[in-house]
């Protein structure tokens, strides 16, 4: 509809003034050049890193490892059965059992589950708490932005491990719980990141445009701080997906992981402590692999996004 | 006369991730010893990298792809790195445009001045240091002894300029190209450096290549221009040839699109319409055809050549005669459609400022930011607009009319004086009556690039202020942007684009548009076409102007450029740190200026016609710093007329003529009232 309306309209086209008389059906500002849009355009410059596309590869294939894997490969994950203890790789059991007598290639699906469940809401909670609270502070300034951001430091001083051990102990430990614990204790690096953003958008003249309008403050930061600063925050989700399924494996590794029966790779790698020493190295590297490609691969994906990000404006 | 440098048919590319841009094609010049010689177009016409390829600084993916580069017979092209190294600085220099970003800021000015001195000619430090010295001296850098010490932070734009020569000049080069070397300066220094780079040239028999947009810069001080559009050389010619007698129809239609402070303001400016063209790749034929009015099927078919006779070489198949004659197309006539808005404070002024103060604190400390000084932006402006006038505002950058302009539309707050209008005071308003007062009062902005918000589309653009508003349904809205984009001269396809895909002069129309939007009764723009290039701001200014004669709105137009002001503007204003110095019509003000800084302004101004005669540099010396401006009269200092008296009383504003005031205890006209004399 709007398309029709449009090219009847461009044949009218206003005669430009003081030209002379060019026959002309383009209107008085010259016809709009069709190019990709910003986001394609990163898009693109995404897909042409192959590094980008490696990480994203090995993503989608943990996700599907990890949600869809317990669907063909039935192990049980709940009864322990020292029988079957500390069985090495065979046909029955792919990737052995640890000492409790689990399927450890089952368990690797199932700690993987919880790995990227925590991860992806404990980055997606720290996200939009950072991001609201960066652009609140980037843009009232003053002593409110001082009094935020000191508020910031001083979260940044105390050890996360330390905060997120202490929690860890006080409730019980679920995957809600724990991404919640590290949501909630993860966002400064956000904010700080968007209040960086905002501290320049809010000079701009468009900013000063919708002022001038009668913008309210939560317009200027819903429909132009957050979207301007959103390239930024996508590229630290990644990083913070990657954060946090290191922290939960730390946890788990100190003995503060899931409660039972939860498994997760980070309990997996703290029982098979003393598994090398015994031999058993399935119990040790099979998991250890998994956590390092995830978190490598989450990396990868956040360095290819910040290329594409910042490469938008120098290329055509 | 031995010739200093030859380029032959040199050719640039560069290589861009998809495609491969033609930026310079089969150029030819030279330039005699002691020459100087003006490339001159508009941005994206090749000019600089035709410079950059001179000196082997071409940008990632550019190189040569043929011709010759020879400075005194020797050929440049092919040269290792290495060679390039021992060339550039010594016998070929350069000055950029914007000294800020070109100067090392964590290496002192005489280090840096030093440093090619050090480099080529292998002195010892001390040898350096005093070269240093003698060049900090020669481009007049005052106190330069003192100043060797001094970081590139620690100067003001022009000083800093006068630095960047100093290093071009170091080791005494054959060739100096200056690319836009005062394109960011204003125009009073403006004036200081292009005269001292004429004192120079004639001191040391360089020869200079002087690269700008500006035709009123390279009017004066060339011997010969190269006009360039779209990566080619359409017309050399000897300068005075090129602006009374020139062939080619860029050149005409460039010159004719300049508003000269003579511009009859009820005559439309000549534009030339549409956009230079893409050269990734070049279009075929001759590359000015789609905008130009000569145009044939075999310009757009066949490329002409370079010919002519005498010096004169123009590349066209139909070649003009001189310059345009004045276009008969009148601006409607003002009054036609008389701005009939009847006051609603019965006969007073639509928008009425008084004793305007605006003091940006300067603090001290992170955390208790104490207030120790302030920045003196606005002391005391008064000044008013009526209904359907337009009034300029004109002055040197930091003189406070920028933050003037958003002190009426209310993105700033006074710290002293109101602002009525209609005799309401509306920034006292607050909530709801504020935001519904605000409709009336829009703003224009600078630069094209950061007024729109790159997320959002044209569509979502221009409906943002209806929505905040609260004006009309998704239908009506719709229907409101689809007439305002027309009105602004663009496609309706615009609305589902992003501002990176238009041009700067078309995101200028979306950004005028936006502020036409809430039909406000005045509009505030700010430099609407300073970013924009000469042949899309005559069609901007164009466009203000039919649509101030259409719609009746008062405005207020913000520039540095006296002659944009002049064309749009009814009334003028000057400012001078803060103050305002003189007000009154155009012609008061260009020919019967009181206030000296008015003067000095007018003759300052590069006029684009070799044979209007340079004034000598009217204004000395900086801009004072608006933290601590001088007592009594500001503008004392750079005056050639100051005595006692300014420094102790500040003069206040006389009438000259009936609505001709202007503030200054000297004045060059005779006040109407001898009485009005401060007592």
């Amino acid at each position: 509809m709007l398309a029709e309306i449009g090219a009847q309209q461009m044949v009218e086209g206003i005669p430009p003034l003081g030209s002379p008389n060019i026959p002309t059906t383009a209107p008085e500002g010259g016809d709009v050049q069709i190019l990709a849009s910003g986001w394609r355009l990163a898009l693109r410059e995404f897909f042409s890193n192959r590094l980008a596309i490696v990480g994203l590869g090995v993503l989608v294939f943990f996700v599907v490892f990890s949600f869809a894997g317990p669907l063909f490969y039935h192990t049980n994950q709940s009864l322990t059965n020292p029988l079957t203890g500390d069985l090495a790789p065979s046909w029955g059991h792919v990737v052995g059992t640890d000492d409790n007598g689990f399927d450890e290639l089952g368990r690797m699906m199932a700690g993987g589950q919880t790995a990227l469940e925590i991860g992806f809401f404990a980055a997606f909670m720290a996200t939009v708490i950072g991001t609201l609270y960066g652009a609140l502070s980037g843009l009232a300034g003053g002593i409110v932005d001082a009094v935020l951001m000191r508020f910031v430091d001083i979260l940044l001083s105390i050890p996360l491990l330390f905060i997120v051990l202490v929690l860890a102990t006080r409730y019980s430990a679920t995957v809600v719980s724990q991404s919640l614990i590290i949501g909630l204790f993860s966002w400064q690096i956000p904010a700080r990141l968007v209040r960086g953003e905002v501290l320049t958008l809010r000079e701009r003249d468009f900013v000063a445009a919708t002022r001038i309008m009668g913008g309210t403050q939560t317009r200027l930061i819903i429909r132009h701080l957050i979207p301007n600063a959103l390239s930024v925050v996508i590229v630290n989700i990644t990083f913070l997906i990657a954060d946090s399924i290191l922290l939960i494996a730390y946890l788990g590794f100190l003995g503060f992981g899931l409660s039972y029966p939860i498994a997760s790779w980070g309990d997996m790698l703290g029982n098979a402590q003393n598994a090398v020493t015994s031999g058993y190295w399935w119990l040790v590297f099979p998991v250890g692999g998994c956590l390092v490609l995830v978190v490598m691969a989450c990396n990868l994906v956040g360095d290819a996004l910040r290329d594409a990000f910042d490469v938008r404006l120098r290329r055509r | 006369m031995t010739v200093a440098l030859e380029v032959k048919n040199l050719s640039t590319q560069i290589r861009l991730s998809r495609s491969v841009v033609e930026a310079v094609g089969n150029v030819d010049f030279q330039i005699d010893a002691g020459e100087t010689l003006g490339l001159v177009g508009e941005s994206g016409s090749g000019k600089s990298m035709t410079g950059l390829s001179l000196l082997g600084l071409l940008p990632n993916g550019g190189h040569i792809i043929e011709g010759s580069i020879r400075i005194q017979g020797r050929e440049l092209v092919g040269l290792s790195e290495r060679e390039l190294r021992a060339t550039r600085g010594n016998e070929i220099a350069m000055i950029f445009q914007d000294s800020q970003s070109s100067l090392n800021p964590t290496m002192t000015i005489g280090e840096q001045v030093a440093e090619p001195v050090r480099v080529h000619r292998e002195a010892s430090k001390q040898e350096a240091r005093d070269r240093a010295l003698e060049v900090l001296e020669l481009v007049g850098l005052p106190q330069p002894r003192e100043r060797l010490g001094s970081y590139p932070h620690e100067l003001s734009g022009g000083l800093r300029q006068r630095v960047m020569i100093a290093i071009a000049l170091a080791c005494e080069p054959k060739i100096l190209i200056a690319d836009e070397p005062t394109t960011a300066l204003d125009v009073t220094i403006q004036a200081q450096i292009l005269a001292l780079l004429d004192d120079l040239e004639e001191r040391l028999g360089m020869s200079t290549l002087l690269i700008t947009h500006d035709m009123g810069v390279v009017a004066g001080r060339t011997d010969r221009i190269n006009v360039m559009y779209a990566g080619r050389i359409v017309e050399t010619a000897p300068t005075g040839r090129l602006f009374t007698a020139m062939r080619h129809p860029y050149t005409q239609a460039l010159l004719g699109s300049i508003p000269g402070l003579e511009q009859d303001r009820s005559k439309a400016l000549y534009t030339i319409p549409g956009l230079p063209p893409d050269l990734a790749p070049p279009p075929s034929g001759c590359r000015f055809a789609a905008r130009c009015a000569y145009a044939t099927e075999q310009c757009r078919e066949e490329e002409p050549p370079l010919t002519g006779s005498d010096g004169h070489l123009f590349a066209c198949w139909h070649p003009v005669d001189g310059p345009i004659e004045r276009l008969p197309t009148i601006v409607p006539p003002e009054g036609a459609t008389p701005p009939a808005v009847a006051s609603a404070n019965g006969g007073g002024h639509l928008l009425e400022l008084k004793d305007l103060v605006r003091e940006y604190p300067v603090t001290a400390g992170i955390i208790l930011k104490r207030k120790v000084d302030s920045i003196k932006a606005v002391s005391g402006v008064t000044l008013h607009v009526d209904a359907g006038e337009t009034l300029g505002l004109v002055g040197e950058s930091g003189c406070g009319k920028t933050t003037l302009g958003k002190l009426i539309v209310g993105g700033e707050k006074a710290d002293a004086g109101t602002v009525e209008l209609e005799g309401k005071r509306i920034f006292e308003l607050r909530g709801r009556t504020l935001r519904r007062a605000r409709r009336d009062l829009q703003m224009m902005f600078q630069d094209p690039y950061a007024s729109l918000d790159p997320r959002m589309r044209v569509h979502a653009i221009l409906r943002e202020p209806l929505e905040i508003q609260k004006i009309g349904s998704r239908a009506e809205q719709d229907e409101m942007i689809a007439n305002v984009l027309r009105e602004v001269g663009l496609p309706q396809n615009a609305v589902e684009r992003y501002p990176h895909e238009f041009s700067g002069g078309q995101r200028q129309r979306i950004g005028l548009a936006r502020t036409l939007m809430l039909d406000p009764k005045v509009i505030v723009a700010d430099e609407p076409v300073s970013a924009l290039d000469v042949s899309i701001r005559s069609q901007i200014l164009n466009l203000m102007r039919r649509l101030q004669a259409e719609r009746g709105t008062s405005s207020v137009v913000i520039s540095h450029d006296l002659a944009v002001v002049k064309y749009l503007a009814d009334r003028i204003g000057v400012m001078y740190l803060g103050k305002l110095v003189e007000l009154g019509t155009g012609d008061d003000i260009y020919r019967r200026a009181a206030h000296p800084y008015t003067d000095a302004l007018i003759k300052t101004i590069p006029v684009p016609d070799p044979a209007v005669k340079r004034a000598d540099v009217a204004i000395r010396g900086e801009l004072p710093s608006p933290r601590n401006p001088p007592s009594g009269c500001r503008f004392r200092t750079r005056c050639p007329r100051a005595q006692d008296l300014c420094a102790e009383q500040e003069p206040v504003l006389r009438e000259f003529d009936p609505g001709h005031v202007a503030a200054c205890h000297f004045p060059l006209q005779t006040p109407l009232a001898a009485a009005d004399t401060p007592s």
